[in-house]
């Protein structure tokens, strides 16, 4: 963070460049057939006297037998060492691993980045170009300037005076469900007549 | 009209009005003259005209029954891809968290912001607009029935973005202001689309309970 802080002129668009970006993925397609938890093993670290890993300790006193029963498949390590600040540790299925300071933040926070690394897939966080991946896109095959043509138009004669008139549209969808609206509301409005 | 105007000349308000017996006998006189006015005028009643009994006919314009056999061979056709499950792969457009999306089977789908699902659980996305294969597609108006179409999916993963800075600044105002935040991103799997029955019959029973649109 102290990075950001002393960049405040970059803007938005530079910053994701900087950082890069990629499409979405899950790794060894998760999700076809079953879902496998990502994240394998967690990690904390706490000082057990000093006053920055207060909150860490509250949560471990506390919450941390919730997590650990709700999360069967992952391996809570807690690992307590001498005058340094807390941190979360998370390694994934994938190889990923995230590192987050837990310094000075209360239980409340900690159960909350709990459950954001509980969620997560293990790939870095980058910029998402599209919120949407399909191995099948298309499926009636892709639109071209020929579909529903014609075929008469393969064999004319060019230039085709008949050809290149403007064509003459019929009515729209829209127009016909406007109408179909307006039916409805008389109809509605002649029967509520006749009950009154 | 004579009868008339003698009862009126008869009575007393007349003669308060009119106050003058010599003008009241001038007006008899002449009123040979107003009968045969009379004559030209058309007479106050006149008998109701009796109109022949019709019997209307329901006669079917040939062109609809044109329509709707072409209707029926469609309908048969996709029923019978549906049936015999000869679809193929299906899409469906789906509206979920105020979006339209094309959705297909194995597809990834990001919905950003909140949302309460968690990973591992799986939703079904109840508001189908549009369900197609490689021969048909099916339009609903605006949504396709809830027991027509279904379409599930898996949450895969939740996330928060990659951190985003908002930037403003006033030049020589000595004001500006930076923001950072990170939004809730999930990610969806699509397990399947299918379509539950055939299409273009009246369904006996329709589960139509918990329906919100």
């Amino acid at each position: 963070m102290c990075l950001l802080w002393n960049l405040p002129k970059m803007s938005s668009r530079t910053w994701s460049l900087f950082w890069g970006s990629r499409f979405v993925k899950t790794p060894l397609q998760n999700g076809i057939g079953r879902y496998v938890q990502q994240l394998q093993r967690i990690t904390l670290k706490f000082c057990k006297t000093h006053g920055g890993s207060q909150g860490m300790r509250d949560y471990i006193e506390k919450e941390l037998i919730h997590f650990a029963k709700e999360n069967p498949g992952v391996v809570v390590y807690v690992k307590p060492r001498r005058h340094r600040s807390p941190c979360l540790k998370a390694e994934y299925l994938n190889g990923g691993e995230e590192y987050i300071s837990m310094h000075r933040l209360p239980a409340d926070d900690i159960v909350r980045w709990m459950a954001y690394l509980r969620g997560r897939s293990g790939y870095p966080t980058d910029r998402i170009r599209k919120d949407q991946h399909t191995d099948h896109p298309s499926i009636q095959g892709p639109w071209t300037p020929w579909l529903h043509r014609d075929p008469q138009t393969n064999v004319a004669q060019y230039p085709n005076e008949d050809l290149s008139c403007v064509e003459v549209m019929g009515r729209s969808a829209t127009e016909e469900l406007r109408e179909m609206f307006k039916k409805q509301k008389l109809v509605s409005s002649y029967k509520r007549s006749v009950e009154s | 009209m004579i009868s008339c105007l003698r009862l009126v000349r008869h009575s007393s308000a007349f003669k308060t009005v009119i106050g003058n017996e010599s003008a009241m006998h001038e007006i008899e006189i002449r009123l040979p003259v107003l009968m045969q006015l009379n004559g030209l005028r058309t007479s106050p009643f006149t008998a109701p005209v009796k109109h022949a009994q019709v019997q209307q006919e329901v006669m079917q314009d040939a062109s609809e029954i044109h329509n709707e056999k072409f209707t029926k061979n469609v309908l048969d056709k996709v029923n019978h891809q549906i049936l015999n499950n000869q679809c193929g792969r299906l899409f469906a457009v789906v509206y979920f968290a105020g979006k339209q999306k094309l959705v297909t089977p194995e597809d990834l789908v990001m919905v950003e912001g909140v949302f309460p699902p968690n990973i591992g659980d799986k939703i079904r996305l109840e508001k189908v607009m549009c369900v197609g294969g490689l021969h048909f597609t099916l339009y609903g108006r605006p949504l396709l029935s809830r027991d027509l179409v279904n379409v599930e999916a898996t949450v895969v993963e939740k996330n928060l973005s990659h951190c985003r800075v908002y930037f403003r600044s006033l030049r020589r105002q000595n004001n500006r202001k930076t923001k950072f935040s990170r939004e809730m991103q999930t990610l969806l799997r699509i397990n399947c689309v299918d379509i539950m029955h055939k299409i273009g019959e009246i369904r006996e029973v329709e589960g139509a309970d918990g329906r919100i649109f």
